[in-house]
Formats: structure tokens, sequence, C-alpha cells
């Protein structure tokens, strides 16, 4: 999974307002995509009321039976529902694909922003520390940050989220060095205006547009990241129901219940086609193609 | 093209330097006691300090650092604490194992995701390119160790033709060793695949709408002749320096590859490394990944020019 | 005429040869769960290392299936009156791979070896060995500083395999790179988490009874693809199979299933005196701790977890022992009574944090168990962790619950001195009792078998009530073999002994 597929850079992007959202609706990979996250953002929130099971919940007498009308999914190996643990499974990917982006893009997009504006030394080094951790293939980095950190949901997030970073510094840099060109960048410059003024002022907003498709395109690595790392035993671990762990569990009983492996699979792949869906629409919508 | 490929390998070593200090501090940060962990079930405080003592574990962390990097630099990455045996063999025996599934799955993506692709892109707008598109998606969005517990699932257990793991030398039996690595690269290679064809797709699309295209046509070429002929060897430029890229990140995937079909590759010994606290293991690993990674963005880059005779002066 | 069929005999016999010697080219590959560490006797603190041993490296003294003591490299052997020193008569004529000879000044340098190399693992278990005293080629004598009956139990396992001094010598620290011992197999390469060659040795004493020319260990840490590899014919063995996956052995024709009571037991240690930790409801009153013991249901815990393959008990050693005391029964599950417990001691609900190793095994059980519990009134709060840091947790003493396994050994000294002693090495609980500990330490010198299990039999009665650690259940051993490999003998150390294991047709 390449975290270096970045958006199509500098110059084409515009700033996102009324009538790029307006050409979004029209797309339509990115209704598509949004639906299906949708749907998958109702089952998190509303996961107590729709599941028809306790997702912890052991049934002794019911291990590994097979799919049939009182569990639609199945149990695992401990007899507990898997549908309803897929359900509540939503909430752990959900979480680890908004958290671990927003923690990207609150440390890469500031840090970015300040290395293409002012250029020099602050961002030669921010450059190369950019840099050095993009060495570091993705899933490695994250590996070694979620073993480092210990294993839970909330390191893993942060883990992906470290490593999901220098993607956005690049992004971040590359438009400003282009918003910098402008006319209106000089002219408050000229003002008087501060940097820091200048920057969220004016220079930020018309950064946003491929950072937000990065964003989106960053949240189903996030998504596939949170169960790799949960498959691996450094993710959210069980009882908690977390796709990726469910799968590793499943591994072990593919010959008796194989039904274990299948549903939590599914599940993943929905929800990365979702949101590949969303930033391939939110890409088309914001650098249309002529 | 000199200055260019100087400069890029002098960005090099302090890069991969930096990463390496990243690697060490961070591996500090590692809750707990390495001496403890490797004491054993029978603790013995004699034991703990003298391994402490041994393994510099005592000494401040820049100092732990240069030691390590010296001996880098003499080409000895030191000595796993587990099992005593030196890390720089190890890696020796681990990197053609990593790699010999990276080119296959390379193999794999290339052999289905170019004709794909280039396909697509002149079929555009057809149920072809459709399905296309929905390959490229499935490929992006199936998370490898399910593809290839599912593999598992229907051609070991269920039809039993492939083995379920585990990997036999070529020295061994070639065959073997090819049915061997038939799923673990198809799984680590579909990811890849689906990039390619969306990559040639996009560039085939491109070279199609080029001048020279339409004067082609214009002088009545065949429609196949100008895109085999005229349009697709421009439009494998970028595809080939992509593929150089993916190239460095398929080392990196086949981290949950390996695990699932327990291949005993570098990807392997990297969780291994970090959940029986060797350290020293974790390092020359990452380090050695991200130098393949930077030599093969090198690569990518200077065949991109090499490539582009527009780039070269 | 004639030279053509002097040529073709000629042929003919090449080609037998040919066959006969690749029919007796005979590779024994086994799978194993764990990658080794160190291969170096003084060093090693695995299991699967003892796995490997088992073809590398002969011990002094070996256990039988029926948990006796048996020569190896030791033919005989006899305790002077006192019981504080003990003469071995070792065996003629055997050599180390390296072609050196075995005697009693190898036996000397290997016990020295084992006691004063810096992160020698095996201290503890030589403690009471003051010196060695070669008497003869072929006598040695171990001078004790106090009666030790469990030496013997000690020097069958890591304590007693003798390593070829000059090697140890010539290698230093290198040794584990390439070990030489004595056993019927001799080292000839390892990749690190990958395989393990092992090549038979010529001058073995014993050499009559090896099957096979070569023996592989594959590090298959997964046990369905370990399987499903024997059952392709890309192994010939694997250990430790899956309770789970027991009926498809059983159903494969082309399998045999070998199966064996264990010497391990997994249990719930609570920390009882360890830091701040032990400041929860159920480290300070015994009482909670026999309740919650009253809310566990072991059998359902075998049942769910193990497919009920496995034996579940309330004692620290398995049945098998002869110092097992069959007087104290596995207490039947009596949630009310657990209840009214909990209420004698002023509370409704007890909370506690169960600390473990994320485990197939170990998750399942705790997840049963806090189940369980919960239904008497306990709140379990669960706290997997990855195995490295659940493991030096525990050693710290850093933990309110921890589901522990311990693999076990021929002598129940080891396990309990290590368990309840006040100052034993496993006792990271910090559990003590004075009257137990001198109950102990008079069982360890206790020659007289009789006399020792009365002593065992009050020692068990101690801490079955203390509970500082609740026993849940003993691990069997499952191999399973194609039906080609003949010649398996299990033992309850779970060690795959190579003597007597042959190609079958």
């Amino acid at each position: 999974m390449s975290a270096i597929e970045t958006a199509p850079l500098a110059g084409g992007a515009r700033a996102a307002g009324p009538s790029e959202f307006r050409r979004l609706l029209r797309e339509p990979s990115a209704v598509i995509g949004a639906t299906i996250v949708l749907f998958f953002v109702v089952l998190a929130l509303f996961a107590a009321w729709i599941a028809p099971y306790e997702p912890n919940a052991p049934d002794w007498m019911a291990i590994r039976a097979a799919p049939s009308a009182a569990h639609w999914f199945g149990t695992d190996d401990l007899g507990r529902d898997v549908l309803s643990r897929v359900i509540f499974g939503t909430q752990a990917s959900l979480a680890a694909g908004v958290v671990s982006v927003s923690v990207a893009v609150l440390l890469g997009l500031p840090l970015g922003l300040v290395a293409g504006y002012f250029g020099g030394v602050i961002d030669m080094v921010i450059s190369r520390l950019a840099d050095a951790l993009l060495a570091c293939p993705f899933l490695v980095l994250a590996i070694a940050l979620a073993a480092f950190l210990g294993p839970s949901l909330q390191n893993a997030m942060i883990a992906i989220g470290v490593s999901a970073m220098p993607v956005f510094v690049r992004v971040a840099r590359a438009e400003t060095l282009v918003v910098c060109t402008e006319d209106y960048i000089a002219a408050a410059r000229s003002q008087g205006l501060r940097d820091s003024a200048i920057m969220t002022g004016q220079v930020l907003p018309n950064v946003l547009a491929p950072v937000i498709v990065q964003a989106t395109l960053t949240m189903a690595i996030a998504v596939l990241a949170e169960a790799s790392l949960a498959f691996l035993g450094l993710g959210q671990l069980p009882p908690a129901p977390s796709w990726g762990s469910m799968l590793d569990v499943a591994r072990q009983f593919l010959g008796e219940a194989p039904w274990m492996a299948i549903s939590p699979g599914v599940a993943i792949i929905a929800l990365v086609i979702g949101f590949n869906l969303m930033g391939d629409g939110v890409n088309d919508a914001l650098n249309p193609r002529r | 093209m000199k200055t260019m490929l100087l400069r890029r390998l002098g960005v090099l070593l302090p890069t991969l330097l930096l990463v390496s200090m990243m690697v060490f501090g961070l591996q500090k940060l590692l809750p707990g006691d390495p001496a403890l962990a490797l004491a054993g079930e029978e603790r013995n405080p004699e034991v703990i300090a003298y391994l402490r003592q041994k393994y510099r574990f005592n000494d401040p962390i820049p100092v732990q650092y240069a030691v390590w990097l010296k001996g880098v630099a003499q080409g000895d990455f030191g000595t796993s604490v587990r099992t005593r045996l030196p890390i720089g063999t190890m890696l020796l025996q681990k990197l053609p194992v990593t790699f010999e599934l990276a080119i296959l799955s390379m193999l794999f993506a290339l052999l289905v995701g170019l004709p794909i692709g280039i396909l697509a892109a002149l079929r555009r707008g057809t149920p072809l390119d459709f399905g296309a598109s929905l390959f490229g998606l499935a490929g992006l969005s199936i998370p490898h160790f399910w593809l290839g517990i599912m593999l598992i699932l229907l051609f070991s257990v269920n039809l039993g033709w492939l083995p379920a793991g585990g990997f036999v030398p070529p020295t061994e039996s070639v065959g073997r060793n090819l049915l061997s690595m038939l799923m673990p690269a198809l799984v680590l290679g579909t990811g890849t695949a689906a990039i390619m064809m969306r990559h040639v797709r996009s560039a085939m699309i491109l070279a199609m709408k080029q001048d020279y295209v339409r004067t082609a046509r214009a002088k009545g070429m065949r429609e196949r002749t100008i895109a085999l002929r005229h349009a697709l060897p421009n439009a494998l430029i970028p595809v080939v320096t992509l593929g150089m890229l993916q190239f460095g990140e398929l080392l990196a995937g086949a981290v949950l590859t390996e695990q699932v079909f327990s291949i005993p590759g570098f990807g392997k010994m990297i969780v291994d490394g970090v959940f029986s606290r060797d350290y020293a293991v974790v390092q020359a690993v990452v380090l050695c990944t991200a130098a393949v990674f930077l030599l093969m963005n090198l690569i990518a880059d200077l065949t991109y020019v090499l490539l582009n005779p527009r780039l070269r002066k | 005429m004639k030279r053509v069929g002097t040529a073709l005999a000629a042929i003919a016999m090449v080609a037998l040869a040919l066959v006969a010697s690749q029919a007796n080219a005979a590779t024994l590959r086994v799978g194993i769960q764990d990658d080794p560490d160190a291969l170096d006797p003084a060093l090693s603190g695995t299991y699967a290392g003892r796995f490997v041993f088992a073809a590398l490296c002969d011990k002094l003294v070996d256990i039988s299936p029926d948990l006796k003591i048996v020569p190896q490299l030791a033919e005989a052997w006899e305790w002077a009156p006192d019981n504080k020193s003990i003469t071995f008569v070792l065996r003629k004529n055997v050599t180390f791979h390296d072609g050196t000879a075995f005697d009693a000044a190898a036996v000397k340098f290997n016990i020295e070896r084992m006691k004063t190399m810096p992160d020698s693992k095996r201290k503890a278990e030589l403690s009471p060995v003051a010196s060695v005293d070669v008497l003869a080629a072929d006598k040695v004598r171990f001078n004790l500083s106090e009666p030790f009956v469990p030496l013997l139990a000690n020097l069958s396992d890591r304590a007693g395999m003798m390593v070829s001094p000059k090697a140890a010598a010539d290698n230093g620290g290198e040794f584990a790179g390439a070990p030489v011992c004595a056993g019927p197999y001799q080292f000839v390469e390892r990749k690190s988490r990958d395989l393990i060659r092992l090549k038979k040795y010529p001058g073995y004493w014993n050499a009559g009874a090896i099957g096979y020319d070569e023996v592989v260990y594959y590090y298959v840490p997964d046990s369905t693809v370990r399987l499903a590899r024997v059952r392709a014919g890309d192994l010939d063995l694997a250990e430790r199979v899956s309770p789970t996956d027991l009926k498809t052995v059983r159903d494969d024709a082309n399998l045999a299933l070998h199966s064996g009571q264990g010497l391990a037991v997994a249990h719930l240690m609570f920390n009882v005196g360890a830091g701040a930790k032990a400041d929860t409801p159920l480290g300070k009153n015994q009482t909670l701790r026999q309740a919650f013991e009253l809310a566990l249901d072991r059998n359902v815990i075998n049942r769910v977890a193990f497919n009920g393959e496995f034996l579940a008990d309330n004692q620290m050693i398995p049945p098998s022992s002869l110092f097992y005391d069959h007087d104290h029964k596995i207490p039947p599950r009596d949630v009310a009574k657990a209840k009214a417990m909990i209420a004698s001691a002023g509370m409704t609900r007890v909370p506690i944090e169960l600390q473990y190793e994320n485990t197939a095994g170990d998750s399942r059980v705790a997840q049963i168990m806090q189940s369980m519990a919960g239904e008497a009134g306990f709140d379990v709060k669960l706290l997997p962790m990855e195995t490295a840091t659940a493991i030096e947790r525990y050693l710290n003493g850093n933990f309110e619950a921890y589901i522990g396994n311990w693999s076990g050994r021929a002598d129940p000294d080891p396990t309990l001195i290590a368990f309840f002693s006040c100052a034993g090495s496993q006792n990271v609980n910090k559990y003590c009792n004075k009257d137990l500990d001198a109950i102990l330490t008079a069982a360890r010198g206790e020659a007289d078998e009789a006399k020792r299990k009365a002593l065992y039999a009050k020692a068990t009665d101690i801490y079955l009530t203390a509970l500082s650690s609740i026993p849940l259940y003993h691990p069997n051993w499952f191999f399973v073999a194609r039906k080609s490999v003949g010649g398996i003998v299990m033992v309850p150390d779970g060690l795959l002994r190579l003597a007597g294991v042959k190609p079958v047709n």
C-alpha cells in the first residue's frame, strides 16, 4: 500500500469553495464513497442499538457455530456473535482512520507550511527530517512505533499518524511554495502583516485542497494499517472487537470456522473502498482534468 | 546528470544517518528493561547486571549509538542478543528471500496490471474499462493479510493444491520454491498490480492525446500500431519509475505476507526483533530497508531522466 | 558379450548402491513452534532450545516416560550415606562431536563453566554443588553444600548437558554459533528463525539406535500451518498441535497422533506482596482468593479453550508425579458460596486487573475467567500485552493478577521452591510462609520417598489454602507425525528423543 501516492501536486488545485463542493456532489465516486463511509459511521455511532448481541458476551454452548438464523455471521471461538463484533469493530477502524489522519495533518501541515513559507535553513531541516521519515517504509515505521509505544488502539493511531505525517509535510510544502508566488501574498507582506497572520489567513486556506485530497486517501491507508497492526498484535488487543485482531484469531480456525475470517475482511474492504472512492471523487472535483 | 547523481548520493548518507538516529532514539523509549527480558525464566540479579554491562544498556544513549555506528561502518551489525548469532549473517540469509518475494510480486503486478491498464485506456468508457477500475479499486482496498488467509483457505485447506506456508529455498527445489511463493507473490503483488494498472491507464490516455498520435492517425496508421508502437513506449516511462518506487514498497509490505505465510524473510525479522527486545536487530533491519528504499528512489529518478530524452540536458 | 555383461552388472551395482544410499539418506523434518535462543546449554532459557538439545547434547542422566532417572552419559551413580555427595560412573568410549574424549575432567569443566559463566542461567539449578572431584577418568564426584535430592532431576536437563571443553575454550562467547556436544546428532548449520540442521554423529555411543541421517528443525510458529505442512508431506513431524486441530489429525489416515501428559502448568498468580500492586482485595485476602477459585470451573476452561484435550487440575505438579497429592481434589464450581465469601469480606463487587500474554491460549483462558468470575461478583479487567512486556512486568511484580505458564520439571522441588519459598526465583508475587519454607527445604533433603511424599502433602495443604497462585490446568503434549516415522515415545517433558526413531514403511 503506497503512502507515496500523493495527490497530483501544485498548480492545478484551487481553494475549496462552494462551487467545488457542488462539483463534488456531482462526482459519482465521491457520492458512492461518502455513502459507504456514512453507512459505517452510522454503524459505529449506533452500534449498541444495531448489534443483536453484546460483542464480548461469550456463549460456551455455541462455540464456533456456523452462520444461522440466531447468528447471521456465526460465532467465534468463545461463542461470541461475529456480526455484533464486526459492528462494534467499526468504531475502532473509523477512529483509526479519522484520528490517525488528524494526527498526521496536525503535525504535517504546519511543518510543511512553515518550511515552504520561510525557506532557507528551516526548510532544509524540516525537509531532511521528513525525507528521513519517508525513507522508512510506512508499515515498517508504524510497526516499530506501535511496538515501542505498546499495543493499544491509541498507540496504534499515534504510530500511524506519525508515520503518515511526512507525506503531508511534502504536500503542504509544495503547495505553499506555489501559493507564495501569488500576488496577494506579496501584497499582504507589503501591507506589513505579520508572518503568522499571512500564513494562517492567506496561505492556509489556499493550501487546503490537496491536503484534503491526501487526507481522504490516507484515511483508507490508515484503516488498513490499523487492521494490519491489530493483526500483528500491535493494535487493539482482544477481547475488544477489532477487525484486524479478529482476523488474527480466525487464522487458527480456518478449517473449522471459516466464517470467522470472512466477515471482518469484507468489512475492511468495504470501508477502505468507501474512503478510496471518496478520495478519488474529491481529487477529481478539486483537480478537474480537461 | 552526473551532478544530479552526485548530489543525490551526497544526500543519501546523511539521510540514512538521520534514520538510524531516529530508530536508535525511539528504541530507548521502549518500556522495559531488555536485560530483564533476556535473563529468562530463572531471574538472577548477577546475570541481569552482567547482561546490562555486556550490552552497555547502562551507558548514555549517545555513547551506545556511537559504538553501534562504529561497528556498522566496519560491516559489523552486532550480535542478536537472543540467539548470539551475528546479525550480518541473519541479514544475508533473509534478504534474498524477501527479494525473491518482491521480484515475483512485481512480475505478477506487471503481467497483470500492465495489460489491463493498457486495454482499459484503449477501450475507455466501455464495460472493460469499468471492470478494470473496479479491479484497481479492489486491489488497493483488500488487505494483504486477509487475501492471504482467504487464498490459504481455498487452495490449501479446501483444495489442498498449494502449501499453506513455509519457504523452500530454490537451492533445494526450484519447483517447490515457486509453488510455495505462488500465493505470497499473488497476495503481495495485487496491490501493486492495481497501482500499476491505474498509472499505465492514465499514462496511456495521456499519451494517446499527444500531437504525434494525431499526426500518426492522420497519416492513416492503424489504431493498434499507434497504440503499441508510439503511445505505449512513452506511457511506460513513468510506469518504470513507478515500478522502482513500488519495489521499495514491496519490500516493506512483505511484512504481513511473510507473517501469514511463515516465510523467513526480512519483514518478519523486524516484528520478531521488536517483540524480543532485540534492539540491534531492529536497528539493522530498519537501516537496511531505508537504504534499499533510498537506493530504489535514486535509481528510479535516474531511470526517469535516462529514459526521458527531454530531461537529459 | 562377456564384457557387456560385466559392464551391465557394474552399472546395476552402482545404480543399486545409489538407490540404497538414497534410501539411507533419510532426513527427519521437524516443525517447531518457537525459534530457540542461544544454543548453549549454559545460556539457553527457551523450551525450543531444549527441544533441539534433545538431539544435539546428551546429558549425564535422562528421565524415562514414567519420570524415573535413567542413565545417559553416566552409567551409574551412588549417593553417599550423608547425602552430601554423589559419585557418578561415566560411560566409556564416549566422544564429543569434535572427537575429543568425554571423561570426568570434561564433567568437571562443564559444571564449573555453568556455575561461573557470568550470564549462565544454570546457577540456581547447580547452587548446592560446592565442588566437583575427578576420581578417575570415568569416575566423578559432586560435593554438595547440603543434601539436595532434586540434583539428578536437574542433571537430566540443561544443567547436565555436556559440551566439549576444547570447543568451549576455543570459541568462547561464539560457542552458541557452532555448538559441540556429545549427542546423537551434530550441528551443521542454523538460519535464524528458519531452520536448524543437524547430521548424524557416527561416533555416538548408541549409534545403532539412530535411524535418521539428518534432522532439520523448521521454525513454523503457526500451529495450523505446521499441521498443514505435515499433512502435505513437507514435514515429517510437528510438535504442539493445537487442541482444536486434533480431530483433523485423527481423521487423516497418513498421520499418527502421539500424545502424552505433560509436566507444565498454567496458573493464575496473585500479587500478594510485591509493591503497590499487591494492595488489592484479592492480594490481601486469602478468603477472596478462595472465592475466586470457587467461581471458576476448570473443566469449562479446558473444554472451551482447549477442546477438553488438556488436564484441568488444581495443583502445581502434574498427577503423573509421585508426589502429587490425590487427597486434594479439584473443588467443584460454587458461585453461591463464592458470593457468600465475598459478602463475608464486606464487599459485593471485587475489582482485579488480569494481565497476560496475548497468545491464543492465554487470551481465551483470560476471557473465560473474566466471564465466570464476573458471575460471582469479581470485576475482572483484562490487560493483554505482548510477550516480552508481559514477562518483564511479571518479573518486576508489576501486576495484580497474571496468567503464568511454567514448563515444569521432573522433580517437584524446582517448581514448588521456585514459586512458594520466600526466596524462590519465580516467587515474583512475594508470597512468604516460613512454615512452608521449612517443609520444602526438608523435603529437598529427604531421600526416603514416603517421608518426602508426606512432606509435600503438607506443603500442598498450605499453598492450596493460601492460593497465592491458583493452578488451572496442565497442557498435554501432542505430536503429529507421518505414519512413516516410527519409534516415537512421548515423555512428560514433551521433548522428542531421537533414539529409536526410525523410518518405517
